[in-house]
């Protein structure tokens, strides 16, 4: 087999680089195994973070070729299948402050955490003396999102994120709010939802990265979806995010098509719609986005039903159950 | 200069604990949590079997009684009685207090938390979160840690804790993250900086970090190393680093063979095969190669565990994890191939000596120790499955009330001794990165590995022992010109290490000098040349001192209730 060859993103707290290292294939190394053998026989500058070596703590995770993994449970021939046999390019996590190479900055990310108002405010029928009581199923129900490592996978790769993080947070702060919200011993779930309704709840782009990239299975996304839903339930149905929800559901019980026209004077107002997104939809036009005839009509009727919608009535029916 | 009430080093779960232990007896307090990692990156979240405790509910046998002299006859009678009684109470108020703050534990069709059997437990009292109750446990205390408020120092590296005038007066600490060397004045610290089993690096489950930086700090503060020999070794560890294979793979009926292909435990333990207890099965591993019927030499010598005949589909089922870390350290896949084992060194029972169980005091006033780097002990020579998690959970708590209870009548001083410690490692720093030419750290951490298994190990005579305390020594003066390699303050996490190795030297030794001493068998320290517990010489905790010299004192075993008898199971 060839040599390995990394390509390191080095970062020493003035200058930025990318460094190549060399070194003998073998077969069963994991990326942790290889950054080791680097710092401790090529190179003893390379900074990185490691603890457990087996995908249970979260210090290790990096990315490789700009998808984040966990170091340690990652093989570097299952990545070379996936590769081919050049170079793996390996960087720190994104969306987050270097402090050198492969090392990133918790501080701020673990303040904002505290956002979710994680810790569980029992049910008034619980104490401190006796416990609680939970049926093994309602136990079940939060027991994935309760194995986040807080590895930052999901942030790295979280385009909303990327874009800003003034009105998003990490997508694990969000699992951690929905894990409490949802537990039966919660005396009120509402109170890890409220922060998160201001935090950028409604604003998740749906890319699905998070999902994507957790080494363990979970969804953040998910998380969303069910603080959403808990919102709804609240009677939280103002502001254009529960607004631009319920367009979409709308439309799929009335046509089973989205009516675009409808949907951002439904989402931010007439007003808004009119004034704001006017020189949008004025470009829409000259670009031939949309026919000015096929808007007014969209505006002033609707979609055409989708075949059998009859059908599709049935299905959200039985999902609002 | 910064000032707290209360410095908390170490951010696992006997640290968090703590935190919160602090701020509920008092929540006014000033905290500061100091932390090497991000949290949650400690030994804690390895942990897969349960938290002891027992809970009261109808038609329940189990009892506090029976708990504490399960405890004490698994500890070979090394555990302090009366502590443990209390441990044991503790532990059972833990789970429930951590079950109404959150932590989801697996539950029985009542709704009650769920528990299993533990071996050398009488009865089934270890509660559990599936097979992740460390992970679970750590993580719903960093988020009640969070709830309550306590504040945190990410990436700052523990240098040294200042006593001056014999009264603890705070640390000093390095900013991993700028290189910066900063004192913390603070009323009290507590130390809870997790087990020093790194000393035998390349033969360990336990995580990178577990490096002993708190046990050597207050060894150089001037407190005792107690029972630094009792170290436990678990019997499957993965033979290539020593990551755990738990105990449900032989408990599915895997086998252990050696290089002749035989299943060896028939020769050790007919009746139980390959499930007898732990330490049955690691001296039966480590005679087998020592006798040439191991495969492999060195410190990759090892025997097989071999789970094929169970089937591809019970193993998928079953034991998936356990398949998964044989793929990723062995590279193979166990449902064709029998993977290499070998045992590995899996938690420190010896530790900072802690004097006042109530509140995890040690001798020096205002410095306090929780969690695996403190020793009451209540695990005396050999800590029972299940009573690490409660250990973190009740020592944490009581030293966080202990510091809390303390911080009323001490006052913040000793800005001397701590100006003067930061100056000493501002110094360190610059003499140690100049150095050219040397061996490095990781080059003297695997010989120390390799050195304290030969003659620490599973078996030990006087011969070995001393033997490895030559090496130890020689190693330690090779460690005085070791060079790091880099010289840039930024991040230098080649310098933390650097530091890390010269904690475990320390550690090490004090380790070697109290096993040469201890010229008995009793729990985890088995001596070929003195195979019988020794109750008339040796029913006393080894305290270690360093000093320039290396000093070896005893203390008695407090026994209120149970006297000592034959450990049989």
């Amino acid at each position: 087999m060839q040599n390995f060859i990394f390509l390191i993103d080095r970062f020493d707290g003035t200058n930025s680089w990318r460094q190549r290292y060399e070194f003998p294939h073998k077969p069963g190394m994991t990326v942790l195994t290889c950054l080791i053998h680097i710092k401790e026989n090529l190179d003893p500058t390379l900074n990185f973070t490691a603890s457990c070596r087996s995908a249970i703590c979260g210090a290790c995770a990096v990315r490789v070729n700009g998808n984040a993994l966990l170091a340690c449970d990652t093989m570097v021939d299952d990545l070379r299948e996936q590769w081919g046999d050049g170079p793996l390019t390996v960087s720190p996590l994104g969306n987050a402050e270097v402090i050198s190479d492969l090392v990133v900055k918790w501080d701020e990310k673990v303040n904002r955490l505290r956002l979710a108002n994680p810790g569980l405010h029992a049910k008034k029928e619980f104490s401190a003396h006796e416990g609680c009581r939970q049926a093994p199923q309602d136990m079940q129900a939060i027991q994935k999102q309760w194995d986040c490592i807080l590895c930052g996978s999901c942030m790295s790769e979280c385009n909303k994120l990327s874009d800003s993080s003034k009105d998003f947070l990490e997508p694990f702060t969000y699992t951690h709010a929905a894990r409490y919200a949802e537990d039966s011993r919660s005396r009120n779930p509402l109170e890890h939802m409220e922060n998160m309704e201001k935090s950028g709840m409604w604003k998740c782009l749906h890319c699905m990265e998070c999902v994507t990239k957790c080494p363990k299975g979970i969804s953040p996304a998910g998380a969303i979806a069910s603080l959403r839903e808990l919102a709804f339930k609240a009677g939280h149905t103002d502001g254009p995010g529960p607004r631009h929800a319920d367009a979409f559901r709308t439309d799929l019980e009335n046509t089973g098509r989205l009516n675009e026209v409808k949907l951002v004077p439904r989402t931010e107002g007439m007003v808004s719609a009119a004034t704001k997104r006017l020189p949008f939809t004025l470009r829409m036009f000259a670009r031939g986005k949309l026919g000015p005839v096929e808007a007014a009509r969209l505006f002033v009727a609707d979609n055409h039903r989708v075949e059998d919608h009859d059908g599709l009535k049935r299905i959200l029916k039985a999902n609002r159950k | 200069m910064q000032s707290y009430d209360i410095v908390i080093v170490g951010s696992g779960g006997a640290g968090l604990r703590a935190a919160v232990g602090a701020l509920q007896t008092n929540p006014d307090l000033s905290i500061l949590v100091v932390t090497k990692t991000m949290p949650t990156r400690s030994a804690t979240c390895m942990a897969e079997g349960g938290i002891n405790g027992v809970l009261e509910f109808a038609g329940q046998e189990d009892t506090l009684e029976a708990h504490s002299f399960d405890t004490v006859k698994g500890s070979d009678y090394l555990g302090d009685q009366e502590a443990i009684d209390f441990f044991v109470e503790k532990a059972s108020e833990a789970v429930r207090e951590t079950d109404f703050w959150g932590t989801p534990y697996s539950r029985r069709d009542d709704g009650r938390v769920a528990c299993r059997l533990m071996g050398g437990h009488k009865h089934a009292r270890t509660n559990y979160s599936a097979d992740k109750t460390g992970h679970i446990l750590l993580h719903s205390n960093f988020d009640y840690a969070l709830k309550c408020g306590v504040q945190f120092r990410i990436n700052s590296h523990l240098l040294d804790v200042a006593v001056e005038d014999g009264v603890c007066c705070g640390v000093v600490v390095r900013d991993t993250n700028t290189g910066e060397v900063t004192a913390i004045r603070s009323k009290s610290v507590v130390l809870a900086t997790g087990g020093y089993t790194r000393m035998f690096w390349a033969r360990t489950s336990t995580p990178y970090i577990a490096t002993g930086d708190g046990v050597a700090a207050a060894l150089r503060a001037g407190v005792a190393f107690k029972d630094p020999e009792m170290v436990q070794f678990h019997p499957t560890g993965v033979a290539n680093g020593g990551v755990l294979i738990t105990e449900a793979a032989r408990g599915e009926g895997g086998y252990l063979i050696n290089k002749d292909g035989e299943r060896f435990m028939a020769n050790y333990a007919p009746d139980r095969m390959e499930l007898a207890p732990r330490d049955i099965t690691a001296r039966a591993i480590e005679t087998e190669i020592i006798e040439g019927r191991g495969y492999g030499e060195g410190l990759g010598a090892h025997v097989l565990l071999d789970l094929r005949h169970l089937g591809r589909e019970r193993i998928l089922e079953r034991l998936p994890q356990i398949r998964h870390v044989a793929l990723l350290f062995e590279n193979l896949d166990l449902v064709e191939q029998p993977v290499p084992i070998r045992p590995t060194a899996h938690y420190s029972m010896g530790g900072i000596d802690v004097i006042d169980h109530e509140h995890m005091k040690t001798p020096v006033p205002g410095l306090f120790a929780a969690g695996e780097c403190s020793c009451v002990s209540i695990h005396g020579a050999n800590r029972l499955g299940g009573n690490s998690l409660a250990d973190a959970m009740v020592t944490g708590k009581q030293a966080g009330i202990g510091a809390a209870s303390y911080v009323g009548g001490a006052g913040l001083k000793g800005d001397s001794s701590l100006e003067k410690l930061a100056a000493k490692w501002r110094d360190h720093f610059r003499e140690t990165t100049a150095r050219k030419g040397g061996a490095t750290a990781p080059e003297l951490r695997e010989k120390l590995a390799a050195t304290l298994w030969d003659g620490m190990g599973i078996f030990r005579t006087e011969e070995k022992l001393q033997a490895a305390l030559d090496t130890v020594v020689d190693l330690q003066k090779e460690y005085e010109t070791a060079v790091v390699g880099n010289d840039n303050p930024v991040c230098n996490t080649a310098y933390s290490h650097f530091l890390e190795v010269g904690n475990i030297f320390t550690l090490a030794r004090c380790a070697l000098v109290a096993a040469v001493a201890r010229k008995e068998s009793r729990g985890a320290h088995t001596r070929e040349d003195f195979t019988q517990r020794d109750d008339e010489n040796f029913l006393k905790h080894s305290l270690v001192t360093v000093n320039g010299d290396y000093h070896l004192d005893y203390r008695p075993v407090s026994i209120n209730r149970y006297q000592p008898q034959e450990r049989k199971y």
